[in-house]
């Protein structure tokens, strides 16, 4: 599942430890949610667009992550 | 079983800190009533009844739950990734030592290979753990 999680943080200037924060998460799971590693459960993810204000299907899409 | 505080989410931290207090009177609870039931059954100027011996025997159970009831209560506390990871290294962990120990005992049977307590059995399990979180954990780096 692909996301926009690094580049909507980037907007905000938030660091990943400062969206863990937020989420109540670990960095490291915020990390592995950017890089495609780990998809996260549909609260997670409906956390996720409250933080940032957005739909889910704004920040995540079911493209599969194609190795360049 | 252990945790790094600094990447388990901030409700972990908290929550961890219990857990590594908690976990340490139960160890220390844990060894003195090993102890105590070791004394009783080894060293009493009189042969206990076998239903006695098995209660005495059974007494360190009642730690070793306790130490089961703080890792759930801490498991329930990290995030869902950690959550994961944690479940991924046990199901590791009990594959690998519970088909090794299976397979051992066809070769202890059969080829008449040392016999091997089943105390270890346990302990075996939480290293095989640790050294499954080590890479799973690597997975999501």
């Amino acid at each position: 599942m692909k996301n926009r999680l690094k580049v909507l943080r980037a907007e905000r200037n938030w660091s990943q430890a400062d969206l863990a924060d937020r989420l109540e998460v670990s960095r490291q799971s915020v990390n592995a949610i950017e890089t495609g590693k780990y998809d996260p459960s549909l609260p997670l993810a409906f956390k996720i667009a409250r933080v940032f204000g957005a739909q889910i299907e704004q920040i995540f899409s079911d493209e599969v992550e194609t190795a360049s | 079983m252990t945790c790094e505080t600094d990447d388990l989410g901030p409700k972990a931290k908290q929550a961890s800190r219990a857990y590594r207090r908690n976990m340490a009177i139960a160890a220390v609870v844990y060894i003195a009533v090993v102890f105590g039931a070791v004394t009783l059954i080894r060293h009493m100027p009189f042969s206990l009844p076998q239903w006695a011996v098995i209660l005495i025997a059974l007494t360190p159970l009642i730690p070793a739950l306790m130490m089961m009831r703080i890792y759930l209560t801490f498991f329930r506390s990290i995030d869902e990734l950690n959550r994961r990871m944690h479940s991924e290294s046990w199901l590791i962990s009990a594959a690998v030592i519970g088909l090794g120990s299976f397979t051992y005992s066809f070769l202890e049977e059969w080829a008449h290979l040392p016999r091997i307590d089943l105390v270890w059995i346990f302990p075996a399990l939480i290293f095989a753990w640790g050294v499954a979180m080590y890479f799973v954990r690597r997975r999501y780096k």
